[in-house]
C-alpha cells in the first residue's frame, strides 16, 4: 500500500522554493566576487536537502537532477574545482528547470525530464561547461544514461545537511485570514464606538478605550506577524541584474542594503515585479557601455544600488544608478512627438514632472527596443502597482550622473488611511498616499487658460477636473460658494479634482471586491466604515 | 449526492441555478452605490463581512423585475455575488427536470421543463464572464 503524500505536496514546494531562491542568492554573490565559502556550503546544502525532500516524496526528476548539482558543488566545496561562471550558469539553470518542474508539479502534469543537464553538470569543467566529460571525485553516472542517484547514498536525514527546523510554518491564508478577522474586528469597534455615544454611559466607554487598545496591539501584531524581511525577493532581483547585464554586455555591480527590513507580505509579493522592471531598466538603459563610462571619466563598472529604510510606518526604497540619467527636455519632445501631450501642456511641465512623463502608457526614450527592456509598458505598470499599494513613486535625475526611483510604501497594507468624498450620492475614499493637499477654491481661483480649467498652488497652474463628471454622476452645486478640491498625482502631473464634499480622513481596513467586480476600472476594493456603509476605495491612476 | 435545482424567476422568465451554488436566499439588503458600472450592478452589500454586488438579473436580461424581490447570494468561494430576482420557486431534485434543450447565450446551461414551468439553467462561469465584459465596456 503507498501512502498518499499529496498532502505534504504545498509544503514541498514551499520549501523548495525557498532552496533555490538561496541557490540564487549564493550563485549571484559568488559571481560578483562577494561570496566565499560559506555561500558554496549553502549551494551544496540547499542542493542536498531538496534531494532528500524530493527522495521521500517520490519525484525522480527532481532527484536525479537535485543529485547532479549537489555532485558539483562537492567537488567545489572540496577544491577539485573552483567556482566560476561555467558552474554559476549551470546550477541557475538547473535551479530554473528545477522551478519548471515545480510547476508542472502545482499543475498535476508530469514532471518535465532533466533531459542533458545533470550530465552536463557531471562533467563540467572549466571552459567546457557543455562538454561531456568523465567526473573526478564524485560517484557519477555511465556517460550517455541518465543521472540515477544510488538510492541508499541519498538517505541522508536533512541534519547531515545542516537542516535544523527552527520556525513553525503557518499556510498564508491563514495570516490572510488573521488579518481579516482583526479587521472586521476594528470595523466592529467602529460600530460600538458610534452606538456608545448614543447611549452616553462613562462604565460604557472605559470598556470600549480598553478595547480599542488590545485591538490595538492585536492588529500591531497581526501585521507583524505577517510582515518579511526584504530579503525574501533579493535573490530574485540579484538573478535579473546579474542577467542583464550579461545580455546587455553592460558591467554593472550590484548593491543591495536594508535587506533585513520588514514588509507586509503582500506587499512584498507584489514588489518583485516593478523593481525588477526598474532594476533592468537602470541597466539596460540607464548604465553605459564600459568604453563610453572610461571616456567619461566615470569607473568602467557602473553601480546600481538598493537601498531599503524605514521611516515610521512606511518603507522607502530606493534604486539608483550611476548611468547616463535622463534628460526632462528630451523627454517632453519625446512625449510630444508621441501625441501623449501637446507642446503647451509640455511647455508648463517642471523638470520633474518631465521625468514622469515616463509612466504614462506608451512612452519610452529607448532608441530602440531591446531584449531586455524598453517597451515602453513597463513603468506604467509599475506605477500603477506601486499606487495599488498604497505608494507613491518618484523620479529624479541628473544628465551624465544618473537616476534616482523612490518608492514610498506602506510596511503593511491591512489598513490604510484615507480621505473620504462625497460626489451626489456617492461616498467614495482615496488612499491618504494620493493625496497631495486638500484645499477649499474660490470659483474665481479657477481661470481658463489653453482651454484647461486651472488654478494656481504657488506658480504652478493646476488643472482642475469635477471628479462627479469622471464617476458620470450629476456635477455639485455648492452654494457657499467653495468649491472643496483634493490634489492628486496623476501619471507625473498634478490634478485637482472637485468633489461635493471632503469628509475627512479615516483609517479603513480594505477588502477585496472579488469576481466579477474585481474588473471594474478605478476601485481598488471596497471598505466597511463604522456606521456599515460600504465605500469603494478610489484608484485615481486607473480611474483617469 | 443528488443534484438539486434552485428554481426562481426575474423579469418574467424562469431560471435554475445548480443548488450548491448558492449559500442563502435573502431580504433585499442595505446597499451601497458604485461608480462606473452597468445598470444591472445596483452596489454592494455586507454579506458577513464580504462585499457582495448585487445584480438585478431582470435588468440583466433586459426586462423589468419586482421590487419585492428576493436576494440569491452566491457561494463566497465561487463569486462575490447576489442575484436581486423576482420569486423563488422551488428547490427540485434532479429527476424532477427534463433537459429539453441546450442553452442559447454563453451562460445558459440548457432549457429545463419543470412542474412550475419552463427555465433556463444558468452557466454561473459564463454569467461572471459576461457581466465581466460588460464592466469593461464601460466607458
Amino acid at each position: 500500500m503507498t501512502m498518499d503524500m499529496s498532502q505534504y505536496r504545498a509544503l514541498f514546494l514551499a520549501e523548495s522554493r525557498e532552496y533555490l531562491e538561496e541557490m540564487g542568492r549564493c550563485v549571484v554573490a559568488l559571481d560578483s566576487g562577494a561570496g566565499g565559502k560559506p555561500e558554496v556550503d549553502a549551494l551544496f546544502r540547499a542542493a542536498h536537502s531538496l534531494k532528500g525532500m524530493a527522495l521521500s516524496m517520490e519525484f525522480e526528476p527532481i532527484v536525479a537532477l537535485a543529485h547532479s548539482m549537489e555532485d558539483l558543488m562537492v567537488r567545489v566545496r572540496d577544491g577539485a574545482l573552483s567556482f566560476d561562471r561555467g558552474i554559476g550558469d549551470l546550477l541557475l539553470e538547473g535551479a530554473d528547470l528545477l522551478e519548471g518542474m515545480m510547476q508542472d508539479l502545482e499543475a498535476e502534469r508530469p514532471l518535465r525530464g532533466p533531459e542533458d543537464l545533470p550530465l552536463r553538470l557531471s562533467s563540467y569543467s572549466p571552459g567546457q561547461a557543455t562538454a561531456p566529460k568523465a567526473p573526478e571525485p564524485a560517484p557519477e553516472p555511465e556517460v550517455g544514461a541518465p543521472a540515477e542517484p544510488a538510492r541508499e547514498a541519498l538517505r541522508e536525514t536533512p541534519a547531515e545537511a545542516g537542516f535544523e527546523p527552527a520556525t513553525v510554518r503557518v499556510r498564508t491564508e491563514l495570516l490572510d485570514h488573521l488579518a481579516n478577522l482583526t479587521g472586521e474586528l476594528l470595523t466592529n469597534k467602529q460600530r460600538l464606538l458610534s452606538l456608545a455615544r448614543e447611549v452616553s454611559s462613562s462604565r460604557l466607554d472605559e470598556a470600549l478605550t480598553e478595547t480599542n487598545r488590545l485591538l490595538r496591539s492585536l492588529q500591531d501584531e497581526v501585521a507583524r506577524v505577517r510582515l518579511m524581511p526584504f530579503d525574501a525577493i533579493c535573490p530574485r532581483l540579484e538573478r535579473s541584474v546579474r542577467d542583464v547585464s550579461r545580455k546587455s554586455g553592460k558591467q554593472a555591480d550590484f548593491v543591495i542594503e536594508g535587506r533585513e527590513i520588514g514588509l507586509d507580505r503582500g506587499v512584498l509579493e507584489q514588489l518583485g515585479e516593478p523593481l525588477n522592471h526598474i532594476l533592468k531598466n537602470a541597466v539596460d538603459h540607464g548604465l553605459e557601455p564600459a568604453e563610453e563610462r572610461q571616456s567619461l571619466g566615470k569607473p568602467e563598472r557602473g553601480t546600481v544600488t538598493l537601498s531599503v529604510t524605514r521611516d515610521r510606518d512606511q518603507v522607502v526604497i530606493l534604486v539608483t544608478d550611476d548611468g547616463r540619467g535622463m534628460d526632462p527636455a528630451k523627454m517632453i519632445a519625446s512625449a510630444v512627438k508621441k501625441g501623449l501631450i501637446d507642446p503647451d501642456e509640455g511647455a508648463m511641465l517642471s523638470p520633474r514632472q518631465a521625468l514622469m512623463l515616463s509612466v504614462i502608457p506608451g512612452f519610452s526614450t529607448a532608441g530602440k527596443v531591446t531584449e531586455v527592456s524598453g517597451r515602453g509598458v513597463g513603468m506604467d505598470a509599475v506605477n500603477s502597482t506601486i499606487r495599488r499599494l498604497g505608494g507613491i513613486l518618484a523620479i529624479d535625475s541628473q544628465v551624465g550622473s544618473g537616476s534616482r526611483f523612490t518608492l514610498r510604501l506602506p510596511m503593511t497594507i491591512a489598513t490604510v488611511h484615507a480621505l473620504l468624498v462625497r460626489c451626489g450620492k456617492f461616498k467614495g475614499a482615496v488612499p491618504v498616499s494620493a493625496v497631495q493637499r486638500s484645499v477649499e477654491l474660490r470659483r474665481e481661483q479657477i481661470r481658463s487658460e489653453s482651454g484647461r480649467q486651472v488654478f494656481y498652488l504657488g506658480d504652478e497652474p493646476v488643472p482642475v477636473l469635477s471628479l462627479n463628471r469622471i464617476l458620470g454622476l450629476p456635477l455639485g452645486r455648492f452654494p457657499r460658494g467653495f468649491l472643496p478640491v483634493f490634489v492628486t498625482e496623476v501619471k507625473g502631473r498634478q490634478l485637482g479634482l472637485v468633489v461635493d464634499e471632503l469628509l475627512g480622513q479615516h483609517e479603513l481596513y480594505i477588502k477585496p471586491l472579488g469576481r466579477p467586480l474585481g474588473k471594474v476600472a478605478g476601485v481598488a476594493g471596497g471598505a466597511i466604515l463604522g456606521d456599515g456603509e460600504i465605500v469603494p476605495v478610489l484608484d485615481l491612476a486607473t480611474l483617469m | 449526492m443528488e443534484r438539486r435545482y434552485l428554481l426562481f424567476t426575474a423579469g418574467g422568465e424562469g431560471f435554475a441555478l445548480g443548488l450548491g451554488e448558492v449559500v442563502e436566499v435573502r431580504e433585499r439588503a442595505d446597499l451601497f452605490p458604485l461608480p462606473r458600472v452597468p445598470e444591472a450592478i445596483l452596489g454592494l452589500m455586507n454579506y458577513h463581512g464580504n462585499l457582495t454586488a448585487i445584480l438585478d438579473f431582470a435588468a440583466f436580461i433586459g426586462s423589468l423585475g419586482r421590487n419585492d424581490g428576493k436576494l440569491l447570494v452566491l457561494d463566497p468561494k465561487l463569486a462575490a455575488l447576489a442575484l436581486w430576482v423576482d420569486e423563488v420557486k422551488a428547490i427540485v431534485p434532479e429527476e424532477a427536470v427534463e433537459v429539453v434543450a441546450e442553452g442559447e447565450r454563453h451562460w445558459e446551461t440548457a432549457t429545463l421543463n419543470t412542474d412550475f414551468g419552463t427555465m433556463t439553467l444558468l452557466r454561473l462561469e459564463g454569467l461572471l464572464e459576461e457581466v465581466e465584459s460588460q464592466l469593461a465596456a464601460e466607458p
